[in-house]
């Protein structure tokens, strides 16, 4: 381990919320850690909390919710932040951009307009010149042109391009990008992906990625991270999940995407994601695991080092390297 | 026995689009031909803008083509609104699976009744235990169960609605089924069941389908042949393996190297 102080720390991050005056556990210890000018990719399917996950690090959770752990950003523990230290650093520290640029900025206000929304303590001129300054390194020249229109007149990978210039532009040390490309066409995705990943690295920040395509999560991360059902099953450096995976569900990930190169009948897993509050005892991915035993059916397993990587599964060592083709196919 | 299901000859739609008060012709698709034959699957591949979907609704019949001619099982389909004695056989003859189960679901109806009402419809000359059977053969046919009967489409999670639709759209026993995007919502372990479940009913009931989708992996695992289309236009086709692998058209590559895989960089091109 470094001994650098991480810019992002999370200690055993625990989200209920109340839904019809019912407490539901939806996110349960998760730990994880960022260090400046890396990214770390959080992958998980639908229910995972890895959308959650990064809520918490704004503290952007609803008012029903209850989170336990820590979450400590540059050393300060986030949750107990006062209101004008939390302001700070939603404004000038983190950066969020979400899948829909769209929704996310004010329709009736121009793009000059969002842009010199972070910075709107300098004086005007030098705001434009930021700006852009911040449009060219996202790869828009036309400035000017760019400035007077509304979102409704840019496409939807422009738009995100500005987004990205958008929150970029307080300086912030730490990027929450949280399935950034998955309302655009897939050549856009592309094009959006390089120029976030490379603003990264130039910059230097920190960037949490989140996304349900996990080959899009290796292609800009240092480390990788797997959610199932509100935990962390899988976790270390990205070459090493992707290539030597040691959770069974991170494998079914990987066998369940149909490949553009070739075809066979797709090796995955019966039944369908699940939330933590669904679980009963034992390994929340039993129900659906070809490999379950007696012993994860009665005990969760935690999160232990295997090699250079971290997962939880009872069977992770003696499956090691095997559990794809023991998969099987099914429809 | 090369039955052609479905002929498309030199369709286009164009729509009016009011932009500032000023009305213009938009060409959603621009000249488009393609036929597929019984127990085939064909799909659709573009982006967004690219036409696929129009397609796809004006093969059902829910668009009206511009121009151009549809022909399925030998039949033209007639201009719409069609005459109320063809309506009930043209829309037997193709039934179209959407992306979004819950807006081809009715909330209020159990799968039960949502099956039973295209039985009645589309069989009415059979007698209920006739129905009650095929619902227990539909059912099994797509991986639901007895249980699921009484549910309502609320209960039920992404890939089970997606079944649900799957089903009701073969109660019709349509000559054609149009699958629209029909995988793209599901989570990837679901996506792979359903993807699974399609390959397999149509080897099975020997289905002939039409694919419509971006992704180029999903069209790879479930297609025989393909079409690349982008604004309107048909930019490359022919086998899928042999587009997939040998791409002639630069989009049809720039579609290809965008998709990510063990190994893939995103790349920035220039505005």
């Amino acid at each position: 381990m470094n001994d650098i102080r991480p810019l992002l720390e999370i200690q055993n991050l625990a989200i209920t919320i109340t839904v019809a005056r019912e407490p539901r556990l939806l996110v349960r210890d998760v730990s994880l850690s960022v260090q400046a000018g890396q990214a770390l990719g959080v992958v998980g399917e639908s229910g995972s909390g890895k959308s959650l996950t990064a809520k918490a690090v704004m503290r952007l959770l609803p008012d029903r919710s209850q989170v336990g752990g820590r979450v400590l950003v540059d050393g300060r523990d986030v949750l107990s932040l006062a209101r004008k230290d939390l302001a700070r650093l939603r404004r000038r520290e983190i950066a969020m951009i979400h899948q829909d640029p769209r929704s996310a900025m004010n329709p009736v206000r121009t793009i000059g307009d969002f842009l010199s929304e972070g910075v709107r303590d300098r004086p005007a001129d030098e705001r434009r010149q930021l700006a852009v300054d911040a449009l060219a390194e996202v790869g828009i020249p036309d400035a000017d042109r760019r400035f007077a229109q509304y979102p409704h007149q840019l496409s939807g990978g422009l738009l995100q391009r500005v987004m990205i210039a958008g929150v970029l532009m307080p300086g912030p040390r730490l990027i929450l990008a949280d399935e950034p490309t998955t309302a655009l066409d897939v050549t856009t995705q592309s094009e959006v992906m390089a120029v976030l990943s490379d603003l990264q690295h130039r910059r230097g920040v920190g960037m949490v990625f989140i996304t349900h395509d996990l080959d899009l999560a290796a292609a800009v991360t240092d480390n990788l991270g797997v959610m199932y059902a509100g935990s962390i099953v899988e976790i270390g450096p990205t070459a090493s999940v992707q290539t030597a995976p040691l959770h069974p569900y991170t494998v079914a990930l990987m066998t369940s995407r149909p490949s553009t190169t070739n075809v066979e009948p797709l090796k995955t897993i019966p039944g369908r994601p699940v939330a933590a509050y669904e679980v009963g005892a034992g390994c929340s991915f039993a129900p659906r695991c070809p490999f379950a035993q007696a012993l994860c059916r009665e005990e969760a397993p935690e999160l232990q080092h295997i090699g250079d990587h971290k997962v939880a599964c009872h069977r992770a060592k003696e499956l090691a390297g095997h559990i794809e083709e023991k998969l099987e196919v099914l429809s | 026995m090369n039955t052609t299901i479905l002929e498309v000859g030199d369709v286009s739609k164009v729509f009016h689009v009011k932009r500032a008060g000023i009305v213009d012709d938009l060409v959603a698709v621009d000249g488009v031909s393609f036929s597929i034959e019984q127990g085939r699957c064909l799909a659709i591949v573009g982006e967004s803008g690219s036409g696929k979907s129009t397609i796809a609704r004006m093969v059902a019949g829910l668009e009206k083509p511009t121009t151009g001619t549809i022909v399925v099982g030998g039949k033209p389909r007639g201009q719409l609104p069609w005459p109320r004695a063809d309506r009930r056989t043209f829309a037997r003859q193709v039934q179209m699976v959407f992306q979004d189960p819950n807006s081809s679901l009715n909330p209020s109806q159990t799968i039960e009744d949502s099956l039973l009402e295209v039985l009645r419809f589309h069989h009415p000359e059979r007698d209920g235990s006739w129905r009650q059977k095929r619902i227990s053969e539909l059912l099994e046919q797509v991986g639901l169960h007895e249980r699921h009967r009484a549910v309502r489409p609320r209960r039920l999670s992404g890939g089970e609605k997606q079944r649900a639709a799957i089903s009701r759209a073969l109660a019709a026993e349509p000559q054609l089924l149009i699958l629209d995007e029909a995988v793209s919502a599901l989570d990837v372990s679901v996506q792979a069941l359903v993807l699974n479940l399609l390959t397999e009913l149509r080897s099975r009931l020997g289905l002939t389908y039409l694919f419509i989708s971006h992704d180029l992996g999903v069209v790879r695992q479930v297609s025989d042949d393909a079409i690349v289309m982008r604004q309107g236009v048909v930019v490359e086709r022919g086998a899928t393996q042999a587009i997939l692998d040998d791409p002639e058209h630069e989009y049809t590559r720039a579609l290809q190297d965008a998709v990510p895989r063990p190994g893939w960089k995103p790349a920035r091109r220039a505005l």
